[in-house]
């Protein structure tokens, strides 16, 4: 909506300007400028008619709204009534006009051309007259031209843009051309200009922007003086208006300095008088009222069985368009009726600039709306450039042009019609009434009227009576007695007068008498003479004329021809034609009879005195004698032969030549048919043109308009080419029939497109290029709208080709987008991946078989090994059964050496014998002892070697082969290393017991109890995981070998420690008692033992724990090599050690001895002496 | 003592399963080394004789077939060319008679063939340590 109307609404009593626009191309444009300058409040309307294509939506009001928001634009409705500061828009395929102050919309009409501008034009001009402001702004055509014309006369105000400013020039330049325009502006000017136009009150009828006659009397004076012309009899606010407007266009805001102009410029006193002189018709200006006078009028006429010419006059013909209807409608009527009667029109008017236009028959091809086509092709020929056409010679020829002052100058006469429209009504009531009463004059009996819509005789109705419905205004004249006569002198005689004022008035008087002695002296003196027109018709006699002229019988005619006699007819047409082609008067001598039989000589001069005003003059020989008269008669009589025989030779020529004629104007019709038909071609080919610069003018309207989109469509396509070309990802568009769309620059990377592959099918274009089955991915996303997406191959590069639906802004699906990412790289590297990972496979099945490998190989070197530590152990099992053998046979030995002894004790005579035997025995076993041990050490040593090959290259195998050793493999290398473990442990006892066997017992004195420590503390070394409670006495001494006491000790403390494992708050004591006392002693886990006595006094070393314990009964096998009273799996051990702690103890000559009870623990007792 | 790169070291045992320990370790001693073995005492001389570039140190074995250690040992050290070469002898055995007898024919060092190969490991280190960087 627009800023707030309701206070300019208030004034819609107030009549308001109209300005109506036209435009055809360009006009958009030129509408744009001038809105510009168009102020948001202007107290005017505008309509803007512009040329539009019917077919299409007119985007008027849209462009002009966002060009300026604060105005209001209307598009026309039928019935809507304009109101000021508003815009109003034509809608497109429809007329409008406006009608007491209301648009009317009709529908165009169905010819192609069509003129919305003129009809707007001229119905504005009718409806609001002064307040009409016509503005024509470029186009193409004439449209608008006639308009202007008719706002003109209405009074009102035309601009026309300068066609310089015009992207179209040729309609403002047309407009220009007719010389009814107030100013030539470009539109912004334009626009501002009407403002001021307003504002200076030329426009709207202020009253108090009315001149008082005082101020229009020097104008009057002035426009008289200068231009001869005067205007004292027309309408004082015409006259008022056309001044003020003047002015206006001058800028001068006070009359005075206005008159001064006009006073001093001769110019401006020219274009004052012609703006006054409104003299603008058009052809057959109002149709209806037209058709009546062909029906009421014309069609009469036409009917008639006159001969005589039907005479017109149309006085304030101006450019003549009235007077060249009236001749066309005549002419075609006659013609019609089959009438041979000639057509005379007088048009006149005191416009001399007019009267040239008039002459020249040359109208802008635009009055086609007015004329009929038939009379178009009749009487009109087109110029070459189809803007004007110029009437036809032939119908030029019916009318004369003349210059005359219908107030001052005499009139026509005998008159069959006059038509004098829309000039009455410019003029004070006197002067409409004495124009009247001449009209009344000048036509004959049963003469018509043609008078303008809005005139009528007024307070003459008693001389004019109206034909049908008065509307029509056409009146037939009524006789009234006395008869009117020629109302010159006496009405004017009031101007005269005041022109003539100073004049003595004696002058009248002198006048008058000059007049009549001039008349009697004609009368008397001048001789017989007629004036005649070009078509032999008598205009005036003077003189006796009746001696020659005579009626014929029959009707009454003025023609010369009949009048005279028959004799001298064809001598007086001769000598008029003479006359015109030589340009010189004439003169025939005849003789004529006379009424009473004489015969008379007569001289006959015929001149020439006006273009086709002819004088014949009488003149008869005086004094001629009867010999003269008879001489003359008989030369007439001599001659007479001679002329017969001329008459008869010349009527035979005569008829010759009417035969020529006749047949000219037969080959001439042909001609002029075949004429007609290449005209009526023409007409065509015009009217085609027509259509087609019609339809140029609204599509290029159209065009103007869609060019403001198209912009903004290139910048949008700009953007979207910029960010296409961005992107540099392969892009297809394909609509819906899989033509090219658009494509990204980076496409040509895949396949060369061009721009004019644009709309072709993708089918057509290369399909190796785009990846397979292209059609059928895009088929299936147009109808699933799922994308398509394919790993492609195109060359040597890999593509993701991704197929997705083309979605506009509405939703709807038109096509598809292809893209192409390329995944070359990534392919590549998984290529190298794949290849990677083959490679590792290969390489870890190799190692894996490398590794099998190993692995035989491995588990031969075990079995290897395992049978050469079978073959190990068998080798120690027999050695093992050889020592015990050995042993057994040792202690067997040594058994019978102590029996032997014993025995030997008992017997003293024995003794000797039985010490020989016993040295003998002892050296034995001395030998025998040395040779076990010695082949004890040997095979100990012996074995000792494979062993440690055994071990130490099972460690070798599992340090340096462990990862590739599967857990079984380890399992069975962690049994043998085991096996060997054993078996070199068992090895070093046996190496243990044969050393101790050989050594020398070196006794001294050592603290035990330190020795005890120290072992204690190498047991926790080597357990540390384990917190067992170790009692150790202090202070306890011992004499004997410390190393031997200390393997001791270490057995029993390891032995404690061994067994006490499984035991939770284990306790070892050692400790130290005296032999012979009886102590209360209890193992360490409570149980009460029996101290077994000894007979010396000795100290007794103990070692006890709170262990496993063992088997009581089984107390006296504990020191016997190699028997173990516990599992392997309980406890580990060989068996020896306790057998190498009693040798040990028996070496010292000490006693050893143990208690237990199973689960209580144990306690270990021993002397050292 | 030469300085070389590498040093050379000849052990001299009759067990194979010996030398392949005592030559593992050597390998693994982190000494860069280049161990040539023989099965016996002449074996060892005929080596040493023909040998331009003499070895860095000679492990000894006592008990061998044909010449025994001590006789090889006596013989090096008889000889001009070889008497500086460090010799040690290394056997399995426990004697002390062993141990005198070898110093007195002239070892530089005597070495008991641990039961245990870590221990015997640490052994054989100590002996490269003590007479290869000198």
């Amino acid at each position: 909506m627009g800023p707030d109307r309701t206070v300019k609404d208030k004034k819609r009593d107030v009549p308001f300007p109209i300005v109506g626009m036209g435009a055809s191309a360009g006009g958009l444009h030129a509408l744009e400028c001038f809105l510009e300058a168009l102020p948001g409040d202007f107290d005017f309307a505008v309509v803007f008619i512009q040329h539009l294509s019917p077919s299409h939506k007119s985007l008027m009001p849209e462009i002009l709204s966002s060009k300026r928001r604060d105005l209001e634009f209307i598009e026309i409705e039928d019935g809507l009534q304009p109101l000021p500061g508003r815009l109003y828009l034509c809608p497109p395929a429809v007329e409008v006009r406006i009608h007491e102050g209301a648009f009317r919309v009709i529908p165009r009409p169905d010819e192609h051309i069509h003129f919305p501008i003129d009809e707007f034009l001229v119905s504005l001009a009718g409806d609001a007259a002064e307040r009409a402001i016509a503005v024509i702004l470029s186009g193409a055509g004439t449209d608008g031209v006639r308009g202007i014309q008719a706002v003109k006369t209405g009074g009102g105000t035309v601009f026309v843009q300068d066609p310089g400013t015009a992207q179209f020039p040729e309609l403002p330049l047309a407009a220009t051309g007719t010389g009814q325009v107030d100013s030539v502006l470009p539109p912004a000017d334009i626009a501002r200009e009407i403002v001021k136009l307003l504002e200076s009150g030329a426009v709207i009828e202020a009253p108090d922007k009315l001149l008082t006659p005082l101020e229009l009397e020097p104008f009057y004076l002035l426009m008289r003086e200068k231009t001869g012309y005067s205007f004292n009899h027309y309408k004082k606010s015409v006259v008022s208006r056309r001044i003020r407007r003047r002015m206006y266009l001058h800028g001068f805001s006070s009359v005075s300095e206005y008159l001064n102009m006009v006073a001093n410029k001769d110019e401006e006193a020219a274009l004052l008088a012609s703006d006054l002189m409104i003299g603008v018709t058009s052809f057959f200006r109002d149709r209806l009222a037209w058709k009546s006078l062909r029906i009421g009028v014309v069609e009469r006429l036409a009917a008639q069985k006159d001969d005589t010419p039907v005479r017109v006059w149309t006085p304030a013909c101006a450019t003549g368009e009235e007077a060249y209807s009236i001749a066309m409608m005549l002419r075609h009527e006659l013609d019609l009726a089959g009438r041979k009667r000639e057509v005379q029109v007088f048009a006149t008017d005191v416009n001399d600039r007019a009267l040239e236009k008039a002459r020249e028959g040359r109208y802008p091809a635009s009055i086609s709306a007015d004329v009929p086509q038939e009379f178009m092709r009749k009487f009109f020929t087109y110029s070459d450039d189809g803007i004007s056409v110029t009437i036809s010679k032939d119908m030029r020829q019916h009318v004369i042009f003349a210059k005359q002052d219908i107030l001052t100058d005499p009139p026509f006469s005998r008159l069959d019609l006059v038509i004098c429209r829309n000039l009455l009504i410019y003029l004070e009531p006197d002067a409409q009434e004495k124009c009247v009463t001449l009209f009344h004059y000048a036509l004959r009996p049963g003469g018509y009227l043609f008078l303008g819509n809005a005139e009528s005789p007024g307070r003459m109705s008693a001389l004019f009576k109206s034909l049908a419905h008065k509307k029509c205004r056409i009146y037939e004249k009524v006789e009234v007695e006395p008869p009117s006569r020629l109302p010159l002198s006496v009405p004017f005689a009031a101007e005269r007068a005041a022109v003539t004022l100073r004049q003595p008035p004696a002058l009248d008087q002198i006048q008058s008498v000059i007049q009549l002695s001039q008349d009697t002296l004609l009368e008397a003196y001048a001789p017989a003479a007629v004036t005649i027109d070009q078509n032999y018709e008598v205009l005036y006699h003077n003189g006796p004329t009746s001696r020659y002229l005579k009626q014929p019988h029959g009707a009454t005619t003025r023609n010369l021809l009949k009048l005279i006699p028959e004799n001298l007819r064809n001598r007086i047409r001769a000598a008029i034609y003479k006359v015109t082609q030589e340009a010189r008067p004439v003169s025939i001598r005849a003789g004529i009879d006379g009424d009473e039989g004489q015969r008379r000589q007569v001289s006959i001069r015929v001149s020439r005195i006006k273009d086709n005003l002819f004088m014949i003059v009488f003149r008869e020989k005086a004094g001629l004698s009867s010999e003269a008269s008879s001489e003359a008669l008989e030369t007439v009589c001599v001659e007479e032969p001679a002329v017969r025989q001329l008459e008869i030779e010349l009527a035979a020529t005569r008829q010759e030549l009417q035969t020529n004629i006749e047949q000219l104007k037969s080959f001439n019709e042909e001609q002029q048919s075949s004429n007609e038909e290449l005209q009526a071609a023409n007409e065509e080919l015009e009217t085609s043109r027509e259509e087609l610069q019609s339809l140029n003018e609204e599509l290029i309207t159209v065009n103007t308009q869609l060019q403001v989109k198209v912009e903004e469509q290139e910048e949008t396509n700009n953007d979207l080419n910029n960010f296409l070309g961005s992107t540099n990802i392969p892009t297809i568009f394909l609509d819906q029939l899989f033509r090219l769309k658009r494509y990204t620059p980076a496409i040509t990377k895949l396949i060369k497109l061009i721009p004019s592959d644009v709309g072709r099918q993708i089918i057509d274009m290369s399909q190796d290029f785009l990846g397979p089955d292209l059609i059928a991915d895009a088929q299936s996303v147009l109808e699933n709208l799922v994308p398509a997406k394919k790993e492609i191959r195109i060359d040597n590069d890999w593509y993701v080709r991704t197929v997705l639906p083309y979605r506009t802004l509405d939703n709807r699906i038109e096509g598809v987008v292809v893209t192409y990412n390329d995944i070359t790289e990534i392919k590549r590297a998984e290529e190298v991946l794949h290849k990677a990972y083959d490679e590792l496979e290969e390489r870890v099945s190799e190692r894996t078989r490398e590794l099998k490998e190993l692995n035989d190989t491995l588990e031969q070197r075990i079995s290897e090994r395992t049978a050469e530590l079978r073959a190990a152990n068998e080798t120690l099992s027999d050695s093992e059964a050889a020592a015990l053998n050995l042993m057994e046979d040792a202690i067997e030995a040594r058994q019978e050496a102590e029996k032997v002894s014993v025995e030997l004790l008992s017997e003293v005579e024995e003794r000797k014998q039985a010490e020989k035997a016993l040295k003998r025995a002892n050296v034995q076993l001395a030998a025998a002892n040395k040779e076990l041990e010695s082949f004890i050490y040997s095979v100990s040593h012996d074995l000792r070697a494979p062993l440690r090959t055994i071990s130490g290259f099972i460690k070798i195998l599992v340090q340096d082969y462990s990862d590739r050793l599967d857990v079984q493999a380890r399992d069975y290398m962690d049994r043998v290393y085991g096996g060997s473990e054993k078996m070199s442990k068992l090895i070093e006892e046996l190496l243990y017991l044969s050393q101790i066997s050989r050594q020398e017992v070196d006794r001294i004195k050592f603290s035990i109890s330190n020795k005890a420590a120290s072992i204690v503390v190498g047991l926790r070394e080597t357990d540390p995981g384990r917190s067992v409670e170790v009692g150790i006495e202090e202070g306890l001494a011992a004499f004997a070998d410390p190393g031997l006491t200390e393997i001791v000790l270490s057995n029993l403390l390891g032995n404690a420690w061994k067994f006490t494992s499984k035991t939770e708050s284990a306790r070892i004591e050692f400790g130290a008692f005296e032999e012979g006392t009886v102590p209360d002693l209890r193992t360490a886990s409570g149980g009460v033992v029996e101290a077994g006595l000894s007979p010396a006094r000795k100290t007794v070393y103990y070692v006890r724990d709170n262990g496993m314990g063992f088997d009581p009964k089984y107390k006296e096998r504990l020191f016997t090599p190699f028997q173990r009273l516990h599992s392997d799996k309980e406890f580990e051990g060989t068996g020896i050690g306790l057998s190498i702690v009693e040798r040990i103890i028996r070496r010292h000559g000490g006693r050893i001895w143990a208690e237990s009870e199973r689960g209580k623990g144990a306690a270990f007792f021993f002397t050292l002496n | 003592m030469k300085k070389t790169a590498t040093h050379k070291i000849l052990i001299a045992d009759d067990d194979p399963n010996d030398t392949e320990m005592t030559k593992r370790i050597l390998s693994k001693s982190g000494f860069p080394v280049k161990v040539e073995t023989v099965s016996f005492g002449e074996a060892a001389l005929d080596f040493l004789q023909k040998e331009d570039d003499l070895p860095s140190l000679i492990f000894l074995d006592l008990k061998m077939p044909g010449l025994s250690g001590i006789e090889t040992l006596r013989l090096i050290r008889a000889d001009e060319r070889l008497k500086n070469i460090t010799v040690i002898i290394c056997t399995n055995s426990l004697l002390e008679a062993d141990r005198k007898a070898s110093y007195a024919a002239g070892a530089d060092g005597f070495l008991h063939k641990a039961f245990d190969i870590d221990r015997f490991a640490t052994d054989i280190k100590s002996a490269l340590e003590r007479w290869l960087t000198e």
